[in-house]
């Protein structure tokens, strides 16, 4: 079986760096983008079998990224998994978790997550 | 004739393809004020200590922190935005600092980071000498786990990061006027969110540990940027990861103090690549030693998370031998023979949900 290939797409680079790390220690091939221009992008030239999204990004964020997504037909399957840094909402934004759960993402998780649990939504997903 | 024949390995690889130095992005924090500290015979980090939790009681974020002890003494080096620098001199004033020798410069500064750096010298090689070439001397440096940060004076910082589009290049912005505009509009919403962060425990995604590392502390002059970027062009030409680095400044900003930890090599490659640059004070540590880092929402933003290591390392009767924090990961170097007590400690503070090592 190959190797599934999944996007991280986050514009804190340690959080890429540590979910790639815990991912790539599951076997799987990790594509690297740190905004959501970058990660539209990255799709493009190539189909990832899971993407990992940020929410807030410079330039394209992820609600907007995801949308466009899920509006495509050739990657409305692709399932995506939204990360957002809002620990608590914040009202001055659009970035509340109403907001998040009203996306059409796979899933809507709050950082931080730890990475097993991660990992086992991503495995789900997956298979 | 040996420095001619490096100074020609560094403009090689410099004509070579620049596809190494493809980063993914870079970041600026404008307007910070940056104290360096030099703490002479001092090597009890209850000095650190005292600080970080001055500074935490205060709720002062720490966007970048450094602290390394050697046998000359501790070296702390610490930022926070402007606004609330008076508010951080009036407690470094208010500490009593015993009868230690201390030397503190202070400097309007940015702090830049490039990512991703993959553990690759030539990354840090690549910044030093477009630093050089500019005639910017960073204050202080620090890596996270996927970072590189670079505390600069504040005037030079727009020149620093045009500097940046020579040796790198970018996959999304390809000039700094893309830059520019993607950064537009951000800082107001992050610290508003930084701001939600308000947990007694903080958590991280996990706790990931490198063991046996070699460290090597070197004492050299700020100017010698060019000497230090042809070092590191040399170590990852013999294959060596760079997996921790911290710099600070040493009485004003005349020398420049490195800690550095590379995987362990059977033998001495970095001394081997020292090469003419002997007139460095190079220590290079008996033992082995492990680095740790944790990466957790705006770690490298907020207040109280070097001041809460540094507490439950003291509590623990452990004693760091360097911690950098920068970006969203804290990072530090212990003793190779403390990493079960470390990581005891650290659950103890922290909620920590997996323990990686590599």
């Amino acid at each position: 079986m190959s190797k599934k290939y999944i996007l991280v797409v986050d514009d804190d680079p340690d959080l890429v760096e540590t979910v790639a790390m815990m991912l790539e220690s599951k076997g799987c091939e990790v594509g690297r983008a740190y905004d959501g221009v970058e990660g539209e992008e990255s799709i493009k030239q190539r189909r990832p079998d899971l993407i990992i999204l940020d929410v807030m990004m410079p330039r394209k964020d992820g609600y907007v990224l995801c949308a466009e997504l899920k509006a495509n037909e050739e990657t409305k399957d692709i399932p995506v998994v939204l990360l957002t840094a809002v620990g608590e909402a914040v009202p001055t934004t659009r970035y509340s978790h109403a907001d998040g759960m009203s996306t059409e993402a796979d899933d809507y998780i709050a950082k931080p997550i730890d990475t097993e649990t991660l990992w086992e939504i991503v495995n789900s997903l997956l298979s | 004739m040996d420095r001619l024949r490096r100074e020609n390995a560094w403009d090689e690889a410099e004509a070579g393809s620049v596809s190494g130095r493809c980063l993914g992005g870079f970041k600026i924090l404008w307007d910070n004020v940056h104290f360096s500290l030099f703490c002479e015979d001092s090597q009890d980090p209850k000095h650190a200590l005292k600080l970080c939790s001055a500074l935490s009681e205060s709720k002062l974020n720490l966007p970048f922190f450094t602290f390394g002890i050697d046998e000359k003494g501790q070296y702390i080096g610490l930022t926070v935005e402007s606004e609330l620098a008076l508010k951080a001199q009036k407690i470094l004033d208010s500490l009593s600092w015993e009868k230690d020798k201390v030397y503190l410069a202070t400097s309007r500064s940015s702090i830049l980071s490039i990512f991703p750096h993959r553990s690759k010298p030539e990354i840090a090689a690549s910044l030093l000498d477009a630093f050089s070439k500019n005639n910017i001397q960073p204050a202080a440096m620090a890596n996270s786990s996927a970072a590189i940060s670079a505390v600069i004076d504040r005037h030079l910082a727009a020149k620093a990061t045009q500097a940046l589009f020579g040796p790198f290049c970018f996959s999304t912005y390809r000039t700094p006027e893309d830059w520019k505009l993607a950064q537009k509009g951000k800082e107001k919403i992050y610290k508003e969110i930084i701001a939600s962060y308000q947990e007694k425990r903080p958590k991280v995604y996990s706790l990931n540990w490198h063991l046996n590392l070699d460290l090597f502390d070197i004492r050299s002059l700020s100017t010698e940027l060019r000497n230090m970027a042809q070092l590191f062009m040399n170590l990852d030409r013999a294959g060596l990861k760079l997996t921790f680095l911290i710099s600070s400044a040493v009485g004003g900003n005349q020398e420049q103090k490195f800690f550095l930890a590379f995987p362990h090599a059977p033998k001495d490659t970095f001394r081997e690549n020292l090469g003419n640059l002997t007139s460095w004070e190079v220590r290079k540590d008996s033992q082995p030693v492990a680095s740790f880092s944790m990466n957790g929402p705006h770690f490298g933003d907020r207040y109280g998370i070097a001041a809460l290591l540094l507490k439950c390392f003291h509590e623990a009767g452990i004693r760091p031998i360097a911690i950098g924090c920068t970006v969203a990961s804290i990072m530090g170097l212990v003793e190779s023979g403390q990493v079960k007590a470390v990581t005891e400690a650290i659950r103890g503070s922290f909620d920590v949900p997996a323990v990686m090592e590599k």
